[in-house]
């Protein structure tokens, strides 16, 4: 596996300029900062329907700033930490034709 | 003496857990956070829901402060951030709390007069402490000095400091009921019973409570009615009712939901949700406390109402309700099989004087704003890893819009269109004209009207074939090299439509163009 830094997020093709309308879709970019490379993903559907760009915004500030993630994965990451455990990784691969599936890797349990 | 508890020491004390001083916190800022949400949000009926919201993210969060003493502006930033993210989510809203709020606030914006009022009776208790007490409660909450520095041990500290939280407590009790919520052992267990869809006909505001949640309390023969917005009501419905042939989520390879993966994760933790608690925060805040088991012991977990309902629902796990709000909220239920009566909505609708949802008509038609308002989709942006994105393009200058492929051979199809509310068009007939030109369009181009009655927009799979087999969408198919010609697509918009798209579509190589669009209806 290649460990990959998520670049880029962003709500594609994006908002309408009344604010009203999204097309829960998302363009991820990966990149692998020592290959020199990065892979384009688009995303699209349930589960992962949340919006990405908010949460990686919200992991990009500092510690002890308020987050305000508006997505169940921000409850997920709360019950977790109360059960003493941490998601340490995710792999992403190609299970079949078209369907790149993440699998989520083991909890870790802290306690 | 008279001491007044700042929202510092208030903080504090509802970090230790006291319900009374969060409580406190809630009736004195509320005024102040409603008049800020109504300043930074345009539609008034979002206010209540901004200040719900806040208090609510505010006491999850209030172990991060940094400084108690800054409540007030910490709390104006999270009302701030919950405007911003207001398009993203909807807490809920309780029947009998629409009318009028309990403590509407002052026209200045300032703490109203109850609420000094109950500042006073803060006040007063704090007064009323034994010396000790009251010295131990000053140093501590008003000069911020650690109890190993107010007594000659922390224990004997800690010690003075609990029972002068007793002592507040039971003068309150006594003096002020009002203000003491009811106790958590207080509760009544229910039963998830139904997610009913209430959408009435005709404009209604944009975060318009659409679906009630009805909590049995069976034992006591009543029902407790949540109104819920669209995405929890979605939510909580496809939990409750799968969608058919997706019954058995456990065998499945994916998660189907993001409650699903949340509780496969937790599982996989050791973890397990053993109860959601459904109680108040303050005056209008409503809260879900969710209880964990796990290695590390039992913790609670506080969330919004719905998303505790969605992990009780996935966990299978027991919900309760406070019985003062049950009592104040619960519904009798009439008969062995009637339902439980509901306010009308548009009732509440009309009590609450609040706007309607805005109109949407038609933008930037002439393109003078270049594509502002369209919006570029399809078939091609479905691909995970084939990263068909870029395969079309859309561009506009001088009034005509282009729609084009960007590559050989494009993957799938790919439309350009508006996309708005179907408020004003319902029970008419719409009609989307404009003039037209293909270029080396080989393939499929033309264009569309969409009359969907899916509040969730567009949902995949979305292929050329579905496109095309949807009774939603009427389409017009323009064949080969063509110079400039007009073209239409009509369609009826029936009384229970939620959106009317309009555009052009291309699907292959070659380009599509348009100029001259205009959207009309008739009877």
């Amino acid at each position: 596996m290649t460990t990959v830094r998520i670049a880029h997020a962003e709500p594609r093709p994006g908002r309408l300029a009344n604010g009203g309308f999204v097309t829960h879709g998302h363009l991820v970019v990966l990149a692998d900062d020592a290959g020199h490379r990065a892979v384009p993903i688009w995303m699209r559907g349930e589960p992962g329907e949340s919006d990405l760009s908010k949460l990686l915004e919200i992991a990009a500030r500092p510690p002890g700033e308020i987050a305000m993630a508006d997505a169940p994965e921000e409850l997920t990451v709360r019950l977790l930490r109360a059960a003493g455990a941490s998601v340490t990784g995710v792999d992403i691969d190609v299970t079949e034709a078209d369907t790149a599936e993440p699998r989520t890797a083991e909890p870790a349990s802290g306690a | 003496m008279s001491v007044e508890i700042s929202d510092g020491d208030l903080v504090r004390l509802a970090r230790d857990g006291d319900q009374v001083a969060f409580r406190l916190l809630v009736e004195r800022h509320q005024p102040t956070a409603r008049a800020r949400a109504r300043q930074l949000c345009p539609n008034p009926s979002d206010v209540d829901d901004i200040v719900q919201e806040s208090f609510l993210r505010a006491f999850i969060a209030l172990d991060r402060l940094r400084d108690p003493d800054r409540f007030a502006g910490w709390l104006a930033g999270i009302v701030h951030n919950v405007c911003r993210g207001l398009q993203r989510r909807a807490p809920v809203t309780l029947l009998p709390d629409w009318p009028e709020p309990l403590h509407p606030a002052a026209a200045d914006g300032l703490p109203s007069a109850e609420d000094l009022d109950r500042a006073d009776a803060v006040r007063a208790a704090v007064a009323g402490l034994p010396a000790g007490q009251r010295r131990a409660v000053a140093l501590h909450y008003y000069a911020d000095l650690p109890p190993g520095q107010i007594a000659e041990s922390a224990g004997a500290a800690r010690a003075s400091l609990h029972k002068a939280r007793l002592r507040l407590r039971g003068y309150l009790t006594e003096h002020r009921p009002d203000l003491v919520p009811a106790g958590r052992t207080h509760m009544t267990t229910v039963r998830i019973a139904r997610v009913e869809r209430h959408i009435p006909p005709g404009p209604v505001p944009i975060r318009f409570p659409s679906f009630v949640l009805v909590l049995a309390d069976d034992a006591g023969r009543r029902e407790l009615p949540i109104w819920l917005v669209a995405d929890d009501g979605l939510r909580l419905s496809g939990l409750i009712e799968p969608p058919a042939g997706d019954r058995e989520p456990a065998r499945a390879t994916q998660a189907r939901t993001e409650d699903e993966l949340t509780d496969r994760l937790l599982r996989a933790a050791g973890a397990s949700v053993t109860g959601v608690d459904i109680d108040e925060l303050g005056p209008e805040v409503t809260a879900a406390r969710i209880a964990l088991t796990s290695p590390a012991g039992t913790q609670h977990v506080t969330a919004r109402l719905a998303e505790g309902v969605a992990v009780a629902i996935t966990a299978i796990a027991p919900v309760r309700v406070a019985d003062t709000m049950m009592d104040r909220l619960a519904v009798p239920l009439p008969g062995n099989d009637r339902p439980v009566p509901l306010p009308d909505p548009a009732l509440a609708l009309a009590a609450l004087s609040i706007d309607h949802r805005p109109r949407y008509e038609p933008r930037n038609l002439a393109f003078a704003d270049g594509l502002d308002g369209w919006l570029l989709n399809g078939s091609f942006a479905e691909h995970a890893s084939h990263s068909h994105w870029q395969d079309y393009a859309c561009a506009a200058e001088g009034g005509i819009a282009v729609l084009s492929a960007a590559v050989p051979q494009p993957g799938g199809f790919a439309f350009l269109g508006q996309e708005m509310y179907a408020d004003d068009y319902r029970g008419t007939v719409v009609t989307f004209r404009g003039e037209f030109r293909t270029e080396a369009a080989a393939d499929r181009a033309g264009l569309f009207l969409r009359v969907s009655q899916d509040p969730r927009g567009i949902r995949g799979p979305l292929t050329e074939r579905a496109a095309l087999d949807d009774p939603a969408n009427t389409i017009v198919t323009i064949a080969g090299d063509r110079d400039w010609t007009s073209h239409e697509v009509t369609a009826r918009v029936p009384d229970d439509a939620n959106t009317v798209m309009f555009g052009m579509f291309l699907a292959g190589r070659g380009q599509i163009e348009l100029c001259r669009a205009e959207l009309t209806r008739g009877a």
